[in-house]
């Protein structure tokens, strides 16, 4: 396999989490500047919940080839781009958004 | 593992004679005044980290200045303009000349030795890299001397340090001087990464490569992604400053929380930047004092990595106080307490070592202990101040510089001193003295908690930062006293290791102190300027350790490459994730060029800060001049034969493409400029977030012809390149096709530079960012240009063929990649404003 196509493996988990940093922050910023503060619970919701599922499954694949080092560190990096996501999406639930 | 250990090797009979001068000869440091041409990673290395220590050196000089103004209440040993400039040159000193290049000088100085290769892969970047930031950064701190300091805080936040509230050359010395600095880190960066996917022993995977390689890759790797956005962030406020490009200007449509967020998109993973290889240098010494493998490598290999990706989620929260909405505040908050997680695991994991094995108590293993109390206890407040309400108490007071001075002076001096302590004996003919060691150690210890753990009681006590004086009677004068007496303390520790370094350090390479710790890894291993006398293979993570004979074999040749096959430097090329061999590089020898460049480069822009363009122009040209003649030499005539490195091991001699060095760092270079430009996509988008009202409407925006037009064009110099990329591949000449594409990619840049003629920089934020992209467009054009040129030229010099093929390789993928960013560039600043206009 070329080494292109591992580093991709390696740093899925990290895209991940990095799109949906990106989506939310992004985002939120966007709708509050503009007026749309009901959007902000959907699209942060949504984007969390997609984007832990997703690095969940990463994660779960990565695990099963995990005698192989490259793949090991693939599948904690998801794993802690899981913790992250749900960790940053959580706030959501409390807080009221754009105050 | 005994079974790989038998394995048979590579050549195990007998060296001829003289292959041991032969690696020496070529390998020798030059002498005299062409001594200023050496390259060699270990001489690099050593110069490199004496620069730094000397700029730690000033900027403590600096913090002294401060702390005996603030001795005594209502002083009036230095005035507050004084103070302003001191304040910001130890800051800006010590975060940008000490912290960042003295980690990339440890890199430069061990990482060859530790991977087994004889040098960097880039060694003239090196000394480029070098050369540039000591010139750079000495004409910077002399700033100082004529009252041309900058006086902004070390992030120089604007509307401050615009040119109305900050006239004069003051905060041009640092937006210039910083930025190019920062280029330099940059070059350093690509060398480092490079260097460690692609030189490393024979069977040293990713899994086995030590953990101050895994460090510094990630360091790197974050001065690719963070460090764009700050020199992006100076260049604006240059072009603020200069030309009244109102990017920061509220009044135009400007918002100065744009520098706030590119500033912190880049300085909060400075911190991590600082101190991941600190803790890989801790990791290295750890195991070798307690004559243990580090426990749970794996878990600290992804803690580090995980640490560096966190961290560049975290930048608000130095701005928790700006006004952000609070579900924003509490995405970075959460962002930030989960990033202690990962750094927690690292301390249990040297905790864990440390009472697995009989730990030695020798002087690095007092800095280790040191720093994990302060580094401890710096993370205890910055979790405080992670804290959105506490940080409102906080910000802007003593507290925060307490916090600030604990996490780096635990996280990233102690730890150095360790290291310096811990591979003293690898480039010294004598260690340290582990009694003066002792004292050292004490000092600084006493010294940096006398001086700072009293901070905290200040600032709670309400005394901001940067106050050039206070009255007596708040309650303040006591602490602040205590804390001056602390900051002298620590200075007398410097001084005595000064003293030590003096009387013990005799640089050599050849017969180092050595071995002395006992360690596991490769840096250990007897050797010369060479680095080693042959390259060991690895089949475990403490070779010295899980190997017996290996420094003996590889001392008499018995590995690989124990000679020079080719009459010349040179070095294998590994593959990146199982280090099998591939390629023997062959390397440059010294020459001027890198130097003048280096000198060149760092004069014009200097002078360009006291606007002395002309001069400054003729500079430039000697430097462009300069690095032309570099890299002229690059890519020498390919070896019609394989070359024998020993165990039946055949390396080609010549490589292009993806297993050429040459094409990893392209590659990392374009990375470097995607992240630059992404964060101009963010400043236009943030700008029409904050003030859309300055955007024109359809109507009013260039005709759509235009960026067809352009796009048009564009798409076909990139067809033209790869038209001559088949000519080149049939053995005809490329010439033609490439003069085509560069006159296509001339006119469809043009094209985008008229159509925006009609706008204003100076009239709103939104001229101005319009023409940020057709300036940077046109630098982009104008690079790939260049290459493609020097392409054409080396096929007139007879110097590219279907083989010898690197230089055009550069230019093509450059090329393409220019192509695919402007065409994003006119699909932002044709297409968004369409889609968003109401
Ligand atoms: C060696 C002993 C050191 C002493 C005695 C010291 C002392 C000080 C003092 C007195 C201030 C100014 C506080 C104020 O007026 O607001 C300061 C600020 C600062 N120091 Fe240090 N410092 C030391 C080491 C370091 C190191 C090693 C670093 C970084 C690697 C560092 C980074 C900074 C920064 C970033 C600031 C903030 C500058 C600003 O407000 O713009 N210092 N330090
Ligand atoms: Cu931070």
């Amino acid at each position: 396999m070329g080494s292109g196509l591992h580093a991709l493996r390696i740093a899925a988990g990290i895209v991940l989490w990095a799109v949906h940093f990106a989506l939310v922050y992004g985002s939120t910023a966007f709708a509050c500047a503009r007026g749309a503060a009901a959007a902000v619970p959907w699209i942060i919701g949504s984007a969390t919940v997609v984007a832990a599922l997703l690095a969940a499954a990463i994660a779960a694949v990565e695990w099963r080839r995990r005698e192989a080092f490259e793949s090991w560190l693939a599948s904690g990096l998801a794993a802690v781009a899981f913790f992250a996501i749900v960790f940053e999406g959580v706030p959501v639930l409390f807080l009221a958004p754009c105050a | 593992m005994s079974d790989e250990r038998a394995l048979p090797l590579p050549n195990p009979g007998p060296r001829p004679a003289g292959e041991v001068e032969e690696l020496r000869r070529i390998w020798a440091a030059p002498k005299g005044l062409r001594f200023l041409t050496v390259i060699n990673n270990n001489y690099i290395g050593v110069l490199y980290v004496g620069a730094a220590f000397l700029f730690f050196v000033l900027a403590g000089i600096l913090a002294l200045m401060m702390r005996t103004q603030l001795a005594v209440a209502e002083n009036d040993l230095v005035g507050p303009t004084l103070y302003n400039r001191l304040f910001t040159m130890h800051g800006t000193v010590m975060m940008f000349l000490f912290a960042v290049p003295v980690v990339e000088a440890m890199g430069v100085l061990l990482l060859p030795n530790m991977l087994g290769a004889r040098d960097l892969p880039f060694p003239r970047l090196s000394a480029y890299a070098f050369w540039a930031y000591f010139i750079g950064g000495t004409v910077f701190f002399a700033s100082l001397f004529v009252g041309w300091a900058p006086a902004g805080g070390w992030f120089m936040n604007p509307p401050l340090t615009t040119e109305y509230f900050s006239p004069g050359f003051n905060e041009d010395f640092w937006l210039l001087g910083i930025g190019f600095i920062e280029i330099s880190a940059i070059a350093g960066a690509i060398e480092i990464i490079v260097g460690v996917l692609r030189t490393r022993a024979p069977g040293m995977t990713l899994a086995r490569m030590p953990l101050f390689a895994w460090a510094m890759l990630v360091f790197a790797v974050m001065i690719i992604l963070a460090f764009p956005a700050v020199i992006l962030a100076t260049a604006l406020l240059e072009l603020e400053r200069a030309f009244h490009w109102p990017f920061f200007t509220a009044e135009a449509g400007g918002d100065p929380l744009l520098w706030q967020h590119l500033f912190w998109f880049f300085g909060h993973p400075e911190v991590y930047v600082i101190f991941l290889p600190a803790a890989g240098m801790v990791s290295m010494i750890v195991p070798t004092m307690a004559g243990q493998p580090l426990a749970a490598q794996r878990l600290v290999i992804l803690a580090l990595v995980a640490t560096a990706f966190l961290s560049f989620g975290l930048w608000v929260h130095h701005m928790f106080a700006t006004g952000i909405p609070g579900i924003s505040l509490a995405f970075f908050e959460a962002a930030s307490m989960a990033v202690a997680i990962p750094s927690g695991i690292q301390v249990f994991a040297w905790i864990a070592t440390f009472a697995r094995g009989r730990v030695r108590l020798a002087v690095p293993t007092l800095f280790v202990l040191g720093f994990l109390f302060i580094f401890v206890l710096g993370g205890l407040t910055g979790v405080m101040v992670a804290a959105i309400p506490f940080d409102w108490q906080a910000h802007d007071t003593y507290f925060v510089v307490a916090h600030l001075h604990y996490v780096l002076i635990g996280g990233m001096v102690f730890p150095l001193f360790a290291a310096f302590y811990y591979w003293m004996p690898y480039t010294s003919r004598f260690p340290l003295s582990e009694r003066v060691g002792r004292w050292v150690f004490g000092l600084l210890f006493a010294g940096a908690n006398l001086t700072f753990f009293p901070m905290h009681v200040l600032g709670l006590a309400g005394m901001p930062r940067r106050v050039y004086t206070y009255q007596s009677g708040l309650g303040w004068d006591a602490i602040n006293l205590a804390s001056t007496a602390g900051a002298f303390v620590i200075a007398a520790g410097v001084l005595l290791f000064l003293v030590d370094v003096a009387r013990r350090f005799r640089m050599s390479a050849e017969d180092n102190a050595g071995d002395v710790w006992g360690a596991g890894t490769l840096e250990w291993l007897p050797g010369g300027n060479y680095s080693n006398r042959s390259i060991p293979v690895v089949t475990g993570r403490y070779p010295l350790w899980e190997q017996p004979g290996l420094a003996k074999d590889v001392e008499e040749g018995r590995y690989y490459l124990p000679n020079a096959p080719t009459g010349t430097r040179e070095t294998i090329l590994t593959s990146p994730l199982e280090a099998t061999p591939q390629v023997l590089m062959r390397m440059p020898v010294p020459g001027w060029a890198p130097q003048v460049a280096a000198f060149f480069t760092a004069a014009f822009f200097m002078l360009l800060t006291v606007k002395l363009v002309w001069l400054a122009a003729a500079c430039g040209l000697v430097a462009v001049g300069a690095l032309l003649h570099w890299g002229w030499s690059l890519d020498p005539p390919p070896l019609p034969d394989a070359v024998d490195i020993g165990g039946g091991i055949r390396l080609p001699a010549y490589a292009s493409g993806p297993t050429s060095q040459a094409w990893w760092a392209m590659a990392i270079l374009m990375l470097t400029a995607a992240s630059l430009y992404a964060c101009a996509i963010f400043s236009y988008l943030y700008l029409w977030l904050v003030a859309p009202g300055t955007w024109p409407d359809a109507s009013a925006l260039p005709r759509s012809s235009y960026p067809v037009v352009s796009a048009v064009l564009l798409v076909a110099s990139s067809a033209a390149f790869g038209s001559a990329n088949g000519s080149l591949a049939r053995g005809a000449t490329p010439a033609p096709a490439i003069a085509a594409a560069i006159v296509l990619a001339l006119a469809g840049f043009g094209t985008e530079f008229a159509s925006h003629l009609a706008v204003d920089p100076r009239a709103s934020a939104y001229g101005a960012v319009v023409h940020l992209f057709v300036l940077l467009g046109g630098f982009f054009v104008a690079v790939a240009v260049v290459l493609a040129a020097f392409a054409m030229a080396r096929r007139l010099a007879g110097k590219l063929d279907r083989v010898r093929r690197v230089t055009f390789d550069n230019a093509r993928i450059f090329w393409h990649y220019v192509v695919a960013q402007s065409l994003v560039g006119l699909l932002l600043l044709h297409g968004f404003p369409r889609l968003a206009a109401p």
